[in-house]
Formats: C-alpha cells, sequence, structure tokens
C-alpha cells in the first residue's frame, strides 16, 4: 500500500512538474529577434524575400492556421521554418494545393522529425507555382494555455 | 520500495526530457498524397505571402528582361503624393524602380529612387525601418558592390515587414505591394520586345499567382479602405485579360507549367499593354 502511495505521489508531482515548465516555457518562449537572427543564418546562399511570424494560443479545439504562398516558375526557393518558440511541438505540412481541393499532394511534413529539431527546411521542386502551408495545432485539452510563436522565412535565387 | 521509487523518479526525468534543447536539422521532403482534410469543429485562419519586389525584378531579370531607360517612375514626384494611400502605392513604385535599378546597375538612378523610398516610408511612419540613416549610408557605400546591395535591399525588406506585422499595419502592405506589382508588369510590358518576339505573356502567366494572392489580401482589407475597391477593379481586369490568354489556364493547373505554351494574339497583348499603362497612369498620378 505505501509502494503505491509513494509511486502515485511521485507521478502526480512529475506530471505537475512537467505542466508547470510548459506553462512556464509558454510565457516567455516566444523571441522573434532570436528566432529571426537564427533563421537568416541558414538562408545561405538564398536571399530573403519574405516572412511571417505566426504566433499561437492553443484553445481548446483543434487550430488549423494556412498560409499560401506564390512561387515564380523562373526561381529557386527556400522556405525555412523556426519552431523554437513553440513549447510544444505542432505539425507542420506543406501541400501542393489548398484544403478545398480534391486531392492535394503532402510536399513536406514535420511528422516524422524529433520534437527538438527546431529549423525545418524545405526546397521546392522546379514547377512548383503555389505552396499551402499548414500548422496544424492540437486541442489544449489539460487546459494549460500554451502559447507560442513559429517564424517562416521564404528565400529565394 | 526503492525499486517502485526508482521507477517514479525515473518516469518523472522522463518526462521532463520531453522539451529539449534546439538544435539546426534540414529535413527532406516526403513523397506522399495527403486528401483535403475535415475541419469540422476546428478553428480556421487563412493568410497570403505577398513575396518582395526586389523579388519580382530578380526573377524577370533571370529571365531575360533588359533595361530600358526612361520606363521607372520620376523619382522627383514622391512630393505630390498626400495621402497614405496614394504614399503606399508609389511606395510600391518607388521600391519596384529601384530593384530594377539595382539589378541593371543604374547606380545613379538607384540612389535617386532609394531617396523617394526613404521619403515617402517617413511619411507613412516607417522612419524606425532605415535605422537612423546607417542604412542609407551603406547603401551609397557599396553602390558599385551588386551583392552588397542586393543584401541591404533585402535587409530593408526584411525591416519593412517586421515593421508592417509588428504595428498591425497589413493593409498598408498590401497596398505598397500593389503598387510595386503594377510598377513591375508595367515596366516589362514596356522591355518584353513587341508582336511573337514579346515575352510579357510568359511573364504575367508566370505572376498570375502572386496576382491572385494580392487580390485576396486587398479583399480582407477592403472594408477598411475605400479605394481598396478601386484597386481591386483595376486588377481584377488584368487577371481577367491575362485568363483569356490561351494556355494561361492549362498551366495554373498543369504540374509541368513551364511546358505549357502560352499564345496570346496580338489583340491581347495590346490590350494588355494598354490596360497596365491605364492602370499605371492612375497610380502615378496620384
Amino acid at each position: 500500500m505505501k509502494k503505491h502511495i509513494l509511486f502515485l505521489s511521485v507521478l502526480v508531482l512529475a506530471i505537475g512538474f512537467t505542466a508547470f515548465k510548459v506553462a512556464q516555457k509558454a510565457k516567455d518562449i516566444c523571441n522573434p529577434v532570436e528566432m529571426k537572427k537564427k533563421t537568416k543564418s541558414s538562408m545561405d546562399p538564398f536571399k530573403y524575400d519574405s516572412a511571417k511570424l505566426t504566433r499561437l494560443n492553443w484553445t481548446k479545439k483543434p487550430m488549423k492556421v494556412s498560409t499560401e504562398i506564390p512561387l515564380s516558375l523562373f526561381g529557386k526557393y527556400k522556405l525555412i521554418f523556426n519552431t523554437e518558440g513553440m513549447p510544444k511541438k505542432i505539425g507542420i505540412n506543406v501541400y501542393s494545393k489548398d484544403r478545398d481541393a480534391k486531392k492535394r499532394d503532402l510536399l513536406f511534413s514535420n511528422k516524422d522529425s524529433l520534437e527538438s529539431n527546431t529549423t525545418l527546411i524545405y526546397n521546392p521542386t522546379k514547377h512548383t507555382r503555389k505552396v499551402f502551408v499548414d500548422y496544424d495545432v492540437p486541442p489544449d485539452t489539460l487546459g494549460l494555455k500554451i502559447k507560442g510563436c513559429v517564424y517562416m522565412v521564404l528565400g529565394y535565387d | 520500495m526503492k525499486r517502485t521509487g526508482l521507477l517514479a523518479f525515473a518516469f518523472a526525468i522522463a518526462l521532463w526530457s520531453c522539451s529539449g534543447d534546439s538544435t539546426d536539422v534540414t529535413t527532406t521532403p516526403i513523397d506522399s498524397t495527403g486528401t483535403g482534410d475535415d475541419t469540422s469543429g476546428m478553428m480556421d485562419e487563412q493568410s497570403y505571402l505577398l513575396p518582395s519586389p526586389l523579388q519580382i525584378a530578380y526573377i524577370f531579370k533571370k529571365s531575360g528582361l533588359k533595361y530600358v531607360s526612361g520606363t521607372t517612375h520620376d523619382p522627383k514626384n514622391e512630393t505630390a503624393y498626400s495621402t497614405s494611400f496614394t504614399q503606399s502605392l508609389n511606395l510600391g513604385v518607388y521600391s519596384s524602380d529601384l530593384a530594377y535599378c539595382v539589378l541593371n546597375k543604374q547606380n545613379n538612378e538607384a540612389r535617386n529612387y532609394m531617396n523617394s523610398v526613404k521619403s515617402l516610408s517617413d511619411k507613412l511612419g516607417m522612419s524606425t525601418v532605415f535605422d537612423s540613416e546607417s542604412l542609407l549610408k551603406r547603401f551609397d557605400a557599396n553602390l558599385n558592390n551588386e551583392d552588397s546591395i542586393m543584401f541591404i535591399l533585402s535587409e530593408l525588406q526584411s525591416k519593412s515587414d517586421e515593421f508592417f506585422a509588428d504595428n498591425n499595419r497589413q493593409m498598408t502592405a498590401a497596398i505598397v505591394f500593389s503598387g510595386a506589382w503594377i510598377e513591375s508588369m508595367f515596366i516589362a510590358s514596356k522591355v518584353s520586345g513587341k508582336g511573337k518576339e514579346s515575352k510579357l505573356a510568359n511573364q504575367l502567366a508566370d505572376q498570375m499567382s502572386i496576382l491572385e494572392n494580392l487580390m485576396k489580401e486587398l479583399k480582407r482589407h477592403e472594408a477598411n479602405d475605400s479605394n481598396i475597391s478601386g484597386l481591386l477593379t483595376q486588377l481584377t481586369s488584368v487577371h481577367e485579360i491575362i485568363s483569356a490568354i490561351p494556355g494561361v489556364k492549362e498551366m495554373m493547373e498543369s504540374d509541368t507549367p513551364s511546358e505549357v505554351k502560352i499564345e496570346p494574339s496580338a489583340e491581347q497583348l495590346t490590350s494588355l499593354t494598354s490596360k497596365l499603362d491605364e492602370i499605371r497612369q492612375s497610380v502615378v498620378k496620384g
């Protein structure tokens, strides 16, 4: 009986501590200046074209934030995502068509990358005229009020 | 007893380690197919990324468009714009002219356009973008070094993007880009050659996805500025002319768009050129 009480106490403490850590990180983890600096170093030899900082607040419902990016057939591109400002992993998926399309190809996904990999790079292939970036934010089931940001930058050559 | 405590401790450590340090990693594209997602009960947000005028000028140069003197707007005219709408539009026009001159090594003209860009930026409350004149000094010092100038202009674009985002001025950003896009297309229409040799239709067909994003972005702000409706009407008319050119719709749908032939008639090219003239005229007159 004592064993169980001890185990449960440590478990409750551990979960509480982790939740506290996530909540703490959510407070101050988004540092756009630092994220932009780090992303720029991954850009070379591509030149900066445009960027978007997306601030995300977890809600009880899952959330999808989409960005449509036009590309030229005459250019080469590099799309960089910096997720350092997110206390928890979100889904980052790049598609060939928008979500209303009957069929769309998944061109890039962070599904298999580790949470610790905070710089993700996607090089669109030639002939790509447009890409659709979806951030898939899972629901905040524990009510931790998690918030953070993702910085996305497009480079061209 | 000890073992249970140890297990619980290990579990706690495992939970803690879920929030690890960050390292840089390059992932490669994957080749799988997805279908439209079920978004029921889901919160949604949609936005559109617009390119920089510098990228458009770079792409045009890469695809063979040459410099033709006298096609850009008079840099001295920046004093003629008194409303924030005309200032924003013409900040875009001058940004485009600046990029065109820099990429074609027209240094004196580039310097004049940089002054016009700075002056209109100041009027729009964007003086912080120029970082207390230091960006201008660096621009002057590096005028003969194309790589450095490109870097400085990219930095200017990055700072402008930051300014628009930090100050919640996405509407201004969309209007500025409208001016830049119109000026770039106007320049392309003047330097693309004439008749069958003209590359204009191909250039503009390539720009269709940018134009569509621009129109969607402007629609989001239409209710906040009465001038935007007129601008949208003008851009819609350009969109209609380009869409009617044989090959354009096919190119938009194709998985190998560069293989689709764009074959405009002489009338279509004339109509496109005069529409761009008309719109550019209405933008620069203020």
